[in-house]
């Protein structure tokens, strides 16, 4: 009985970040909603566009998809204003929200705040505990160094991973031992990109690259490391790259920027092949 | 004179979504969110707002500065503006002290700190004509909001007041009055209202309450609402309704506007509960 529970079926979420505009992403999200994806993912830039105004727009313009934050940072809102602005935000959308936290680009918190943001795990582990108890949400936690992975399998409802492909086995594998057989659902959101397109993939790759912590670094395939960091190629190969990472654990496929040459027919086209394989 | 209303994250979004569009209808110039810790965060009831009305002017009114970072004040109207054009407005305050030293926020320097904010919030560029107002009862406040900020929102209700806070002003600029209001008889919201009184007389400046001798009324007030004794409010309704709400009758409500008019003021905000009585809204629109 107990394997059943672990069987999943992946589904594709929408991931979309505030340094995109709004009129933008509602083109996005409409794709997304028509083709049958479960949710919409509003990462945070922290010095864009501020996260859940534009959470509240999509949401007050008649989206139904589900939403969450992909993530936000505890160190950058007050508790107060945090839990407020996301109890406002899952109202509107009639409870169809998750809030995702994250440490956060820790240059850019520090740039933000004035100080170099200190014990994130623990400060993370009290915002979980504290958002939960104030708002009842579910909390997923993007996470990449090990003791956040194992928080998050401790204590999250849900886990958004993005790495090379060996260290998310590494990941998965420390967030299933925290979790003590507790569901935690895997979210992953690496760089997306459906089609060819070598220059492309090589710049967000560096750029991924610059932000990556040495932990999951170290299980780079440096041969290939487009490959490893992007779910990107024709469609028969994104397929089979969603069915790998659906029999690792995964949950949920973020389909992310840079998307593919024409990001609304890349979101249509993905929800067709992931729908298209269900029904075989 | 503008008339602009207050309605605040403790309704519903099944109710704003209602409330806000009949504010439009009726013809009045802003629509106004408050913050407070109880309620759901302006922002998200401000960029429903703006998505369920045409063209109304919506802003926070008031929000705090020290609850909120300048950039997340700045990056929201800039959000706002980009989608729907310049239809919104700023009034900024450092909030209530208790709230923020619940929080475990030191409100420290405010004087200083609203220099930096309406500096950090004028570099923007991305903001169209968004005027930015400072929401205002003391007089180094008011004074400092007449220099820096395209206008005071002064937290009075009675002309008496205004008349004084107008006084402090340093140079003239744009002023509203804003202060909680209801259409009486209404026995359902007459609680709401009274609370509502009893923070702004609680949260008022000590130059203002030596000014008009209110010491011992303001301290008594703040005792009763800390041991959370909402019996004994009731015996300060005559003060709270006579000196801090705008409550009255249809007629009583036009002639305290009409008094407002006669003062060189720019805009009154009826402040919550006044929007939640449908009646009261399309009275006073129509008596307009």
């Amino acid at each position: 009985m107990s394997l059943l529970l672990f069987i999943t079926v992946i589904t594709l979420s929408l991931g979309i970040t505030t340094s995109m505009t709004v009129e933008e992403s509602k083109t996005l999200v409409g794709a997304a909603e028509d083709a049958g994806y479960t949710r919409v993912w509003l990462g945070e830039d922290i010095f864009h566009r501020e996260v859940f105004t534009y959470l509240s727009l999509l949401a007050a313009g008649g989206s139904s998809i589900g939403l969450g934050v992909g993530v936000t940072s505890p160190y950058v809102r007050y508790k107060e204003v945090l839990a407020a602005s996301a109890k406002a935000v899952s109202e509107l959308s009639q409870g169809r929200f998750i809030l995702g936290l994250g440490a956060g680009g820790l240059p850019e918190v520090e740039r933000l705040t004035g100080s170099r943001p200190r014990k994130p795990v623990s400060v993370m582990e009290e915002a979980i505990k504290d958002l939960r108890e104030r708002t009842g949400l579910s909390i997923y936690v993007g996470a990449r160094g090990p003791r956040m992975l194992e928080l998050a399998g401790r204590v999250a409802d849900g886990v958004i991973l993005s790495g090379p492909k060996r260290y998310l086995d590494r990941a998965l594998e420390i967030v299933d031992e925290a979790s003590e057989g507790r569901r935690v659902r895997k979210v992953l959101w690496n760089a997306f990109y459906l089609g060819e397109n070598e220059a492309l993939l090589s710049k967000v790759t560096e750029v991924m690259l610059q932000s990556m912590p040495p932990f999951a670094k170290d299980f780079m395939d440096r041969r290939d490391p487009e490959r490893d960091l992007c779910v990107a190629g024709p469609p028969e190969r994104v397929a089979r790259e969603i069915r790998g990472f659906e029999k690792k654990g995964f949950d949920e496929v973020v389909i992310g920027p840079p998307y593919g040459e024409t990001p609304e027919s890349a979101i249509a086209e993905m929800g067709e092949i992931i729908g298209d394989r269900h029904k075989h | 004179m503008e008339i602009g209303i207050n309605i605040n994250g403790d309704l519903s979004f099944s109710r704003i979504e209602e409330v806000a569009p009949l504010i439009e209808r009726l013809g009045f110039t802003h629509i106004w969110v408050g913050e407070s810790a109880h309620f759901k965060h302006p922002f998200p009831v401000i960029a429903s707002i703006a998505e369920w009305t045409s063209c109304i002017r919506v802003g926070s009114g008031i929000i705090s500065y020290f609850f909120n970072r300048p950039l997340h004040i700045r990056k929201a109207f800039e959000t706002l503006v980009e989608v729907f054009g310049s239809r919104f407005a700023i009034a900024l305050a450092p909030g209530d002290v208790n709230s923020l030293r619940a929080a475990g926020i030191e409100p420290a320097r405010p004087l200083k700190r609203l220099e930096e904010t309406l500096s950090y919030i004028r570099e923007s560029g991305l903001l169209g004509d968004t005027p930015v107002y400072v929401g205002a009862s003391g007089p180094k406040m008011i004074a400092l909001g007449s220099r820096l900020a395209e206008g005071v929102l002064l937290n009075y209700a009675h002309p008496e007041y205004v008349e004084w806070a107008l006084e402090q002003l340093s140079q003239r600029t744009y002023v509203g009055v804003y202060a909680p209001a209801l259409m009486v008889p209404d026995k359902k919201r007459e609680r709401a209202a009274l609370f509502a009184a009893a923070y702004v007389a609680a949260g008022s400046n000590p130059v203002f309450q030596r000014q008009f001798e209110l010491e011992e009324e303001v301290a008594s007030i703040r005792r009763i609402l800390a041991r959370g004794d909402f019996s004994a409010l009731a015996d300060k309704r005559e003060l709270l309704f006579e000196r801090f709400l705008i409550a009255g009758s249809e007629r009583e409500i036009m002639e305290r506007l009409r008094v407002f008019a006669g003062m060189d003021v720019d805009q009154v905000i009826l402040g919550a509960p006044f929007a939640y009585n449908v009646n009261a809204l399309d009275a006073i629109a129509r008596a307009l």
